[in-house]
């Protein structure tokens, strides 16, 4: 089976359900997922009160119906099915819509890769010929913990027979000693906000100029190995957050190193189908199909939003305490398989299956391979595509 | 207003989406902070007690652990609702600081920040 | 108190033929009487051959840091006794992420269409595999560090982020 307990999306999965739960070659994470189709489950409740599925979703479209200005927001590990009802449901609604890719930068890279600015690859190209990663401001051994020993770093590929030790490099850039630092051969710990200053000393190295950073030493040595390298690979994470202006000299600075970028992100599904429609990743205002930070949705939570719906993300977990209370003043429905605290201060909560495990689909891959979910059990939740396919219809 | 110690938050290994956040054991992996032992020093602090972080977006009570990695002014939080509370509204460009949060910090006797009591 | 502007930590430092082979000279001059800097790094942590044999080591000015480093991180395995393969998991610490499952050789050996290329165990001749989210393991005697030409391999030591195996007293 294929999992979704991150978008590395790792397709040899052994798994058995019955009396107890049997996970072949999942990591935790991934077992985790799996394991948690027992536990902590949403239940369907309106203003607190338990009703049945079919009220919340009444609910909910009231909801909906009532806005003047909705938003929706996520999913994270969904299906392709689900990210497309998200986007007619935005329609039908007037909604904006977006997801955590606009809480860092790897929309902003997702959207410039999309456009054929910055090369990319797939993460089987890795695999085959990958002699140089960078790991810049992310940490995929906790976050996509197969990520390295899948792709970028361990495995034997086509054109790297000799595996990690003699064709391998990996370098992680981090402002802490991350599990990725621990393992990688080179590790340059940035103190918080000062990336900027390492990008330059590495155009300094690749245009042959002594850097004026840190150790000069180790930055040439390192600086000359992304030089040299002949298939390399720049993944990005969260850990990217300075203005804007230095993400673009980031760019550059990818380009003149000819690495291939890939952003390690979640729920890009979505981004490619609003990217397909609109030419932009994210932050879309379906009222007026408009684009534009205002649609951010920490930005949006600030404005005059008044109703929220949000898919199987806990993004009140992960934005500053003020707004999160203030989505717990507004009308926020909440659609997803576990409770979390977003379904915790939302008004209506509505359970899905866990797609993947009890519920099927199509999901990319976070270099947008496409994926086939199976259904692995059976159980009495809906899957998030159906519930919102549900709202809309009800709307 | 001077700042005593910078949060880089970062994703946990041991932390997942599916779980109960009001259970003891998801309390104990994410209201934490990782201070190395200058600066748990700098605190009063010792492993397992706890410490009050206080900015203008916040203020929330964490346990302390223990850090390998050496400070030099920063502390470690998993993300999570409680390192959330702490973050700026004041955004980037829609960008959140996560990596990069500006604290008063001091030892307290105070409980662990209850999420419960905190959204009532 | 301020950070370091930046720190640069190589981890080229430990006791396997990798790190043993990034201190060489990588040349694969031969006059050592081997094939290649990698089979002369076989041998040193077999103990089937010496340091001084690797010439340009000692003649070369520019080798002369990573000469004391070898000599540096010899040292122990000189001193010490090979033991039979004692292999601990901590469970614990492990989160599955299958670094030591791709990067161990016998894996990689049995298994040239799964672990070899990152994927799970296809073969169940192979020592590691993860199960549940943690790593388990089988045909222990299969280990490189058992038997008769047992050597001090570490190939699943280094790759584990968690620190989660261990071969105490190996
Ligand atoms: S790396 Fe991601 S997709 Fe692969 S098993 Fe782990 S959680 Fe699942
Ligand atoms: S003598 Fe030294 S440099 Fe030459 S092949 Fe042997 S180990 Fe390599
Ligand atoms: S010591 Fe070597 S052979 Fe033995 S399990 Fe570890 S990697 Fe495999
Ligand atoms: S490398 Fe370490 S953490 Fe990863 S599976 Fe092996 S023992 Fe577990």
């Amino acid at each position: 089976m294929i999992c979704l307990g991150c978008s590395c999306l790792c397709d040899d999965i052994e798994c058995e359900i019955g009396e107890e739960i049997k996970v072949g070659n999942a990591c935790l994470r991934g077992f985790r997922r799996i394991d948690s189709i027992n536990e902590n489950r949403l239940t369907p409740r309106v203003e607190r009160k338990e009703e049945n599925i079919d009220d919340t979703i009444k609910s909910a479209a009231k909801l909906l119906e009532e806005a003047k200005n909705p938003i929706i927001f996520g999913p994270e590990n969904s299906t392709l099915e689900t990210e497309k009802e998200a986007i007619e449901l935005a329609k039908k609604a007037g909604a904006i819509i977006d997801n955590m890719s606009s809480f860092g930068y790897s929309g902003y890279l997702v959207e410039k890769i999309f456009r054929k600015e910055v090369n990319t690859c797939t993460l089987d190209e890795t695999r085959d010929d990958c002699d140089v990663s960078i790991y810049w401001g992310c940490d995929p051994m906790s976050s996509h913990p197969r990520m390295m020993s899948r792709y970028s770093y361990y495995p034997r590929g086509k054109n790297r027979q000799r595996g990690w030790e003699q064709d391998r490099d990996a370098i992680s850039i981090d402002v802490r000693r991350s599990l990725t630092a621990e393992i990688c051969d080179k590790f340059i710990k940035v103190p918080p906000g000062r990336d900027f200053e390492l990008m330059k000393a590495f155009k300094d190295v690749l245009s042959g100029k002594i850097p004026k950073f840190g150790d000069k030493k180790s930055i040439m040595k390192i600086g000359n190995l992304i030089k040299k390298a002949e298939f390399g690979v720049l993944f990005t994470g969260l850990g990217l957050n300075y203005s804007i202006n230095h993400i673009d000299d980031f760019i550059d600075l990818v380009k003149d190193t000819g690495f291939r970028l890939q952003p390690i992100i979640e729920g890009i599904g979505l981004n490619k189908l609003l990217f397909d429609e609109t030419g932009h990743v994210n932050k879309i205002n379906y009222k007026d199909k408009s684009y534009g930070i205002e649609n951010n949705f920490v930005e949006a939570l600030k404005g005059d939003i008044d109703t929220a719906l949000i898919i199987g993300s806990d993004v009140a977990s992960n934005i500053p305490l003020k707004l999160a209370k203030r989505l717990r003043e507004i009308n926020c429905i909440y659609v997803g398989p576990h409770s979390n605290l977003t379904s915790h201060i939302s008004k209506v909560n509505i359970p899905t299956a866990v797609c993947g495990i009890e519920s099927a689909g199509k999901a990319y891959r976070m270099d947008l391979k496409e994926e086939d979910l199976e259904k692995i059990v059976d159980s009495n939740f809906l899957p998030d595509q159906e519930i919102l396919k549900r709202i809309g219809d009800a709307l | 207003m001077t700042f005593d110690l910078t949060i880089v938050t970062y994703e946990d290994r041991d932390i997942f989406r599916e779980e109960d956040i009001f259970s003891e054991s998801y309390i104990e992996r994410a209201a934490v902070i990782e201070l190395d032992e200058e600066e748990m020093k700098r605190y009063g602090v010792s492993e397992g007690e706890n410490i009050l972080l206080h900015n203008d977006d916040g203020e929330v009570v964490v346990k302390v652990k223990r850090s390998e990695e050496e400070g030099g002014g920063i502390g470690y939080m998993p993300r999570s609702p409680w390192s959330s509370i702490l973050l700026s509204e004041e955004t980037k460009g829609g960008i959140l600081g996560y990596k990069h949060i500006k604290v008063n910090a001091k030892k307290t006797n105070a409980p662990v920040t209850d999420l419960k009591v905190l959204f009532k | 108190m301020p950070v370091d502007l930046c720190t640069n930590v190589a981890k080229d430092s430990d006791l396997s033929p990798m790190g043993i082979y990034r201190l060489l000279p990588q040349t694969n001059c031969k006059i050592c009487g081997e094939t290649s800097c990698m089979s002369f790094a076989f041998k040193l942590l077999k103990k089937e051959i010496t340091l001084d044999k690797c010439t340009p080591l000692y003649e070369e000015e520019d080798y002369e840091e990573d000469r004391r480093a070898l000599e540096e991180m010899l040292r122990p395995l000189m001193e010490a006794e090979m033991t039979e393969t004692g292999l601990v998991i901590h469970e614990d610490l492990c989160f599955g992420c299958g670094n030591c499952v791709v990067a161990c050789p016998v894996n990689v050996a049995e298994d040239p269409k799964g672990c070899a290329i990152g994927n799970g165990p296809t073969s169940d001749k192979v020592i590691l595999k993860v199960e549940n989210g943690k790593v388990k393991a089988a045909n222990v005697e299969s280990c490189r560090r058992f038997g008769e030409h047992r050597i001090l391999c570490n190939a699943c030591i280094t790759p584990c982020p968690a620190k989660a195996i261990e071969f105490p007293g190996g």
